[in-house]
């Protein structure tokens, strides 16, 4: 999700529909983890939330990325590419 | 922290977050209609989910699990009543217990206990706990090892008058240096209290009150203060008011180089017999031991100079104030007592577990309705508990509200300066009971409801064990206190007391000798006996019944004495039964009384026996009555008589037994006294004084008991009846059969009672067993009840019938609602 949020600012419905987009429709995050996912990376400062109007003139709650939330995408990022490589490394050689 | 503020925030703005959240979903949900799909899962769980990550939903829990407690308590009156009443005695009266505590102690601590050392001088096989003025001024001058040295006297009879020729009172002086109020950490409620200055010669003499003197005789004025007063005739300034503090009970207090002003003749500054208690503050980093050695050497010093008072291998041993003597009396005492009282607290805890266990059957389907609903175990458990909570937690703020009621009570009867405002550690002690009570009550229901803990069985036989245990011990105490006060009531001690006085002059503090001692008593006793009503005069070393005691132990017993003139047994009405009366000027002679011959020389005569104690080779010729002189209430007092010796005559008191009431001879006698010497402070006492203080004092302690005890028994009534209502309504369809089957009420009653009966036997043995232990210690703190009688079979026969009866009472509806079980109703029951 910090990934997705990453270029700019997303409300949550569009948030699940372009995971959904760019994993080619195998990744599906539904309302039940994604609410509860959104406020605990409000609580701890990863994004900001601000209400705005959406295309459709709709009132949306829409998230951004804050330093911080980048600051751990990157640490995330850095701690999947270390892991992938070595899971890649371990079935390569099997 | 950030993360703590954040939290915070969210907690604070909740209404707003919940309502946005809301929004959003509506959106999401919109937004997924318009892409043609639905939302699978369910709108208020989500919530829930989301709720979680704001981290509050422990609280919304507690609230809920309030709420719920609150309409299940309302919901059932009788049980909140009962229980409410229960812990709010159970924890009220230690409660009230520890406020009264608080209120002695009030004054503040010492500071620094570790280092503030009492001194005493101990030398091979001696031990004096006092010193001399001269002493004192030795080794706060050479010591290195304390940084002050203080000493003081206290209780010293003095008579007080305002300047203005008010009525003469008689009171008790402190003397004391003026380092004394640093070192204690007594600071002044009004004014300053004693300084340096103040023991300069130039000085003009000052005097500190005490508050409650200060109250009651001055009307705690403020204005006071710079006011002149006299001690003994002599005026002094009063500079300040010491609060009150168990370490300034006496009326006035006076730096102790002013002793000889008021007490005209004194030798206290120059002699070598006074009797100061010392107190040292230690310098930093030197321990009591290395100055136990300093003073070993210092005293060999002062030995080369004053061979004859200083003793060899003389040293003054340290010892802190904050050591707890563990074998001391009062340390026994404080520790019964408050074991007593803390023992209302567990009957009532054991009390309401039995109670929450019997009511957990009826609402065993309610629980099993949730659980069956998805409640989980934990969840249940923490619901029952914050329901026991909440019910310990209205209980303790009764409790306090009850407690401040009977403090009250205390302040308009005896004590004005009692405070009614809890203050924080009463109001902890207070909470800290309750959330213990609830711990013990309410857990162990809790777990059996939930079905975590196998067995009620258990649990209920232990709080009925527990609870049977402690109300039968505060029973069997109070049963031998009202048999042994019975007794001390018909027990006289020996002589006639009605009609006794004793008139105390205090001349070794005017510095009388003795020759001028013994010709003053002498003159006194013969002013006294020309009058009319005085039958028998006695000059003797120790007044009956008073402050000062001669002892000797022998054999872990302890035997009183007395220097006695021939008169002594004429004027107290003591009976000589065998032998002779001992003589002036006679040595190494002794009457006993019987029963001490009795334990002496057990089957052999005793006159012509030597007493077994030092000083060796007193011969008895005299066996007397037995009379408790000494102490009052002995029911066996062990006593022993020797001869005057001219050295005690500046220290001895006359007896004088009159004919018609004592107390108007007080005056006659106090005047007769000052008009030989006009120095004097006579102290005269009316013996039976000493009598009926002591008995008012045991009375107190007998209704204090009489008190835990009936609470004791109203709550073991409550929790009987609880129980055996529980009994009555687990088993209503076995007794149904039963009836059906033609039993008939007795082997009801007898079925109801067959699972009480085994913890009710053994709680009645240990509260039994208890209650002798607790009042053998009360023996010894209360000399008035050392007549007691722990092995009479009597007390135990009445407490035992006593809860027999409780026990029948209290099961008497529960039995009544199962002898009128109908067999038909009871099985279509289920």
């Amino acid at each position: 999700m910090l990934r997705v949020l990453e270029p700019g600012t997303l409300h949550g419905y569009a948030i699940a529909q372009r995971i959904r987009q760019l994993s080619g429709d195998v990744l599906r995050v539904e309302e039940g983890s994604l609410y509860p996912a959104l406020q605990k990376m409000l609580r701890k400062g990863w994004v900001r939330a601000e209400w705005g109007l959406s295309d459709t003139g709709r009132r949306v709650r829409s998230y951004r990325l804050t330093a911080a939330g980048r600051r751990r995408l990157e640490s995330e990022r850095a701690g999947y590419d270390h892991v992938s490589r070595a899971i890649q490394a371990v079935l390569k050689l099997a | 922290m950030r993360e703590l503020l954040r939290r915070l925030w969210f907690l604070w703005n909740r209404g707003r977050l919940e309502r946005e959240l809301a929004e959003e979903i509506a959106c999401h949900r919109e937004l997924m209609a318009a892409d043609g799909r639905t939302a699978p899962g369910d709108e208020l769980r989500l919530r829930e989910d989301v709720r979680e990550v704001w981290g509050w939903d422990w609280l919304d829990r507690l609230r809920q699990d309030l709420i719920y407690g609150a309409r299940v308590l309302r919901g059932a009156p009788g049980f909140t009543v009962t229980a409410m009443l229960v812990l709010a005695l159970g924890i009220g009266v230690p409660l009230t217990a520890f406020r009264v505590a608080l209120a002695e102690l009030q004054g503040g601590p010492v500071p620094d206990p570790a280092t503030l050392v009492r001194l005493t001088r101990r030398a091979p096989g001696v031990h004096v706990t006092t010193l001399s003025y001269p002493e004192l001024v030795f080794y706060a001058g050479h010591a290195r090892s304390f940084r002050s040295v203080i000493g003081l006297s206290q209780r010293n009879p003095a008579v007080f008058s305002e300047a203005a020729g008010g009525a003469p009172e008689p009171i008790h002086v402190t003397f004391s240096t003026s380092n004394l109020f640093a070192e204690l950490g007594i600071a002044p409620a009004l004014g300053r209290v004693l300084t340096p200055g103040d023991e300069r010669p130039d000085a003009e003499p000052a005097a500190v009150l005490g508050e409650s003197f200060w109250r009651r005789r001055l009307g705690g004025d403020p204005a006071a203060i710079g006011r002149t007063i006299r001690v003994n005739g002599k005026p002094l300034r009063v500079v300040g008011v010491l609060p009150r503090s168990p370490r300034a009970r006496d009326e006035v207090w006076m730096p102790l180089v002013r002793q000889p002003y008021v007490i005209e003749g004194s030798s206290l500054l120059t002699g070598w017999s006074s009797a100061l208690d010392l107190y040292g503050r230690l310098r930093p980093g030197v321990s009591p031991q290395a100055s136990q050695e300093e003073t070993q050497a210092l005293a060999a010093v002062l030995r080369e100079r004053w061979p004859d008072v200083v003793r060899e291998g003389e040293r003054l041993e340290a010892r802190p104030v904050s050591e707890l003597d563990l074998h001391s009396e009062e340390f026994r005492m404080a520790l019964t007592s408050s074991a007593l009282v803390l023992l209302i607290l567990v009957a009532a805890s054991a009390n309401l577990g039995t109670l929450a266990l019997a009511r957990g059957v009826a609402r065993e389907r309610e629980i099993r309705v949730r659980m069956a609903l998805g409640a989980a175990r934990l969840r249940i458990v923490r619901q029952l508990f914050t329901e026991s909570l909440l019910l310990a937690m209205i209980s303790a703020l009764c409790a306090l509200l009850l407690s401040t009621v009977v403090l009250k009570a205390i302040q308009l009867q005896h004590d004005p300066e009692v405070s009614l405002v809890p203050d924080l550690r009463a109001l902890a002690a207070t909470f800290l009971a309750a959330i213990l009570a609830a711990l013990v009550f309410g857990l162990l229901p809790a777990f059996r409801l939930a079905s975590l803990a196998p067995r009620a069985g258990r649990s209920r036989t232990i709080f009925l064990g527990a609870q049977v245990a402690v109300s039968c011990l505060l029973l069997v105490v109070s049963s031998l206190l009202v048999n042994s006060r019975q007794r001390l009531r018909a027990a006289e001690p020996g002589f006639d007391h009605r009609h006794l006085l004793s008139i105390s002059p205090g001349l070794k503090a005017h510095g009388y000798g003795e020759a001028a001692a013994q010709a003053y008593l002498d003159l006194l006793r013969a002013r006294a006996s020309a009058w009319p009503d005085v039958k028998a005069t006695s000059q003797v070393w120790l007044a009956p019944w008073g402050d000062f005691h001669m002892e000797a132990d022998w054999m872990g017993r302890r035997f009183a004495g007395n220097r006695v003139d021939p008169l002594f047994l004429d004027t107290m009405g003591i009976r000589l039964l065998r032998g002779r009366n001992v003589q002036p000027g006679e040595d190494s002679v002794a009457m006993v009384n019987e029963a001490a011959a009795r334990v002496l020389w057990p089957g052999q005569e005793a006159l012509g026996q030597q007493l077994p104690w030092s000083p060796p080779g007193q011969t008895v010729v005299g066996v007397v009555g037995d009379a408790s002189t000494a102490y009052v209430g002995r029911a066996e007092p062990l006593e022993f008589y020797l001869p005057p010796s001219p050295a005690d005559a500046p220290e001895s008191v006359l007896l004088v037994r009159v004919s018609g009431s004592p107390r108007d001879s007080v005056r006659r006698l106090h005047e007769a006294a000052r008009a030989l010497d006009g120095r004097l402070q006579p102290a005269v006492q009316v013996v039976t004084d000493a009598h009926d203080r002591e008995m008012s004092r045991a009375s107190a302690a007998l209704a204090v008991i009489g008190i835990l005890g009936t609470v004791a028994i109203l709550l073991s009534v409550i929790g009987l009846a609880g129980l055996a209502g529980y009994t009555v309504a687990q088993r209503t369809r076995e007794i149904g059969v039963r009836i059906a089957l033609g039993a008939r009420a007795g082997h009801i009653v007898l079925a109801l009672l067959a699972p009480m009966s085994r913890p009710i036997v053994a709680g009645f043995v240990c509260g039994a067993l208890g209650g002798a232990a607790v009042a053998s210690v009360l023996r010894t703190g209360i000399p008035a009840l050392s007549g007691l009688d722990v092995f009479a079979p009597l007390p135990y026969v009445m407490a035992l019938a006593f809860f027999a009866v409780v026990v029948g009472l209290s099961i008497l509806a529960p039995g009544r609602r199962a002898l009128r079980i109908d067999p038909r109703q009871a099985l279509q029951h289920e």
